[in-house]
């Protein structure tokens, strides 16, 4: 079996397990037996109310998250040529963050603060879209100055918002920054955005792997760059306020899962957008599940956790790959 | 194929680079563009290949002018090297070059047994048949560019624009690839249109010769008739020297 197909295989293998532990672990942990008896209904007591009602939603909001945000990172850096691109480069979560801060700075309750969250990265998104395209002219190197440039504004905004706020909501303020999918409200819609993004995504994928060795490669092999320019921006960026808006600004799943894959060898995007949403969407679950229970009762922002997991495995990889290449 | 321009302009801004410059490519040629740098190869090269609009005057391919054939028909044409590909992101050098198929793919098809032969063909051609796993970035400058060549042969397009494809090669292979190349006019209906900085290689390889003046102006034709001292001392604004040779004619700068 080649390298690429024993990579899915042990992908689709992954998804499973890490559903399974995040149904699984948590204050009443469950052993096999009783969650498979939840799973095909014989079980109707408080395991059932527990892995039904409670943490199966947040398993498939973490999924779903991780999904997005993996898909998005392939997206963004196959649109911007920059490996250091991931979902929040282009200032959607910065805007995203000011919008949900500010409801929450009011006193909003959680489903306005989602609803000001998505809003706000949408304005965020139309402002960089509009200042980038300027005259006609729209480069890969102005996009990103102006997505950086926005995103270090709301950045800004959001400092100021944590200085001014009252000691009592800033917890709540840090824990949004961080990524943090206790809310989970509503993860049907997250994985309905999500399988919406990789079907729309994938059948352009080898249109992708042109766009990813230079805009001028692909107009020579016959694709219409600036559409498809149009078209991965945009969808990129709903898929992006589609999970900021879910979870907050999660960081590090988006940048390194596309780059993890690329490094076990999955340079096709037709390969990698479906293996970057199963990788990016069993990590998180596997995070967060982590994250509401290493230290339980007390729960840890996910993002956190992302990074502290990601950041040992990447560099690791990174090293074998150096050493591989020379 | 056959390649026309009608009073072709070009500018950068505010300069000129290019005026009236009305000419026909026929098949079986192969066209030596010469010009100093800046002198514009690389815009016209992009113009006739319809990838930027022409600032005056008309480009046609078969008649028709080039921004009006659908994309990818013109992809089926007509294919492009470029002076350089940045490779961001990893890729295997088999997955490059059949990425050259892409213009005869329907959207939902995938290649196809015949489409890896071709590749595998180009890659042999290139004298990289032993290369196809391995990653692009641990290549050489001079493997890179003759995978970029592999990706071009692929792609198989009748008409060929080549920008300094003898970039980064040693002589053994630059000789090797321009054979290579330039044996493809000799197909029905080929023609190459090869933007060059060596003009004993442009004689030796080229049948016919464009010079791109600093003012704007140019001379064409077939390229031993229009090369001389004089006309090269004004292409690139230092002396020249004419040798002769039992290799035939070659000019080196003074």
């Amino acid at each position: 079996m080649s390298t690429p197909a024993r990579l899915r295989l042990a992908l689709l293998g992954l998804v499973p397990l890490s559903l399974a532990f995040a149904l699984a672990a948590g204050s009443v942990a469950l052993d096999a037996t009783t969650l498979w008896q939840v799973l095909s209904g014989t079980e109707r007591g408080l395991p059932a109310t527990l892995v039904l009602d409670l943490r199966l939603p947040r398993a498939v909001s973490a999924f779903s998250v991780g999904g997005l945000l993996a898909l998005a990172g392939c997206l963004l850096q196959a649109l911007l040529r920059n490996p250091l691109a991931d979902p929040y480069i282009l200032g959607i979560s910065g805007g995203a963050a000011v919008a949900a801060l500010g409801a929450l700075l009011l006193g909003a309750g959680s489903g306005w603060v989602s609803g000001s969250a998505f809003l706000g990265s949408l304005v965020a998104m139309l402002l960089v879209f509009g200042l980038s395209h300027g005259r006609g002219t729209w480069t890969e190197t102005r996009l990103l100055l102006t997505g950086v440039v926005i995103a270090a504004g709301c950045g800004a905004l959001v400092s100021l918002m944590l200085a001014l706020s009252p000691q009592a909501s800033l917890s709540s303020m840090l824990f949004w920054l961080l990524g943090d999918l206790s809310q989970g409200a509503a993860p049907g819609w997250g994985l309905a955005v999500l399988i919406a993004g990789l079907l729309l995504a994938v059948p352009f994928a080898r249109t992708l792997n042109l766009y990813a060795r230079g805009e001028q490669v692909a107009a020579a092999l016959g694709e219409n760059v600036a559409v498809l320019r149009y078209g991965i921006y945009f969808l990129a960026s709903l898929l992006t306020a589609t999970a900021v808006t879910l979870a907050g600004s999660i960081g590090f799943v988006g940048l390194v899962v596309p780059h993890l894959l690329r490094l076990l060898g999955n340079t096709d995007h037709r390969r990698l957008l479906p293996d970057a949403v199963l990788l990016g969407g069993s990590l998180l679950v596997i995070a967060d599940t982590l994250a509401r229970t290493v230290l339980a009762p007390a729960q840890l922002p996910v993002g956190v956790l992302t990074a502290l997991l990601g950041v040992p495995v990447f560099l690791l990889l990174l090293a074998r790959g150096a050493r591989g290449a020379a | 194929m056959r390649l026309e321009t009608r009073e072709l302009m070009l500018r950068i801004g505010h300069r000129l680079l290019l005026r009236d410059l009305s000419v026909a490519f026929e098949p079986g040629q192969n066209w030596a563009i010469l010009g100093a740098n800046g002198s514009g190869k690389t815009t016209l090269l992009h113009t006739l290949a319809g990838l930027r609009p022409a600032d005056g005057g008309a480009v046609l391919l078969e008649n028709q002018a080039i921004r009006d054939i659908p994309r990818r028909a013109r992809a089926q044409k007509l294919g492009m090297l470029f002076q350089d590909a940045p490779n961001t992101f990893p890729a295997s050098v088999f997955e490059t070059v059949l990425s050259g198929r892409h213009p005869h793919l329907g959207f939902w098809q995938s290649e196809s047994a015949a489409d890896h032969a071709l590749a595998h063909a180009a890659l042999a051609a290139v004298g990289l048949a032993d290369f196809s796993d391995r990653s692009v970035a641990t290549l050489s400058g001079g493997e890179r560019r003759r995978v970029e060549v592999a990706t071009l042969l692929a792609q198989d397009a009748p008409l060929c624009l080549l920008d300094e494809p003898v970039n980064h090669l040693d002589p053994r292979h630059q000789i090797a690839l321009l054979r290579l190349i330039g044996e493809r006019a000799r197909r029905t209906g080929h023609l190459n249109l090869i933007v060059l900085h060596d003009v004993n290689l442009a004689l030796r390889f080229c049948s016919h010769g464009l010079l791109l003046l600093a003012d704007g102006g140019t001379r064409h034709g077939r390229l031993a008739d229009i090369l001389d001292v004089s006309i090269l001392e004004t292409v690139y604004g230092c002396a020249m020297r004419e040798i002769r040779s039992d290799a035939g004619r070659l000019f080196i700068p003074d």
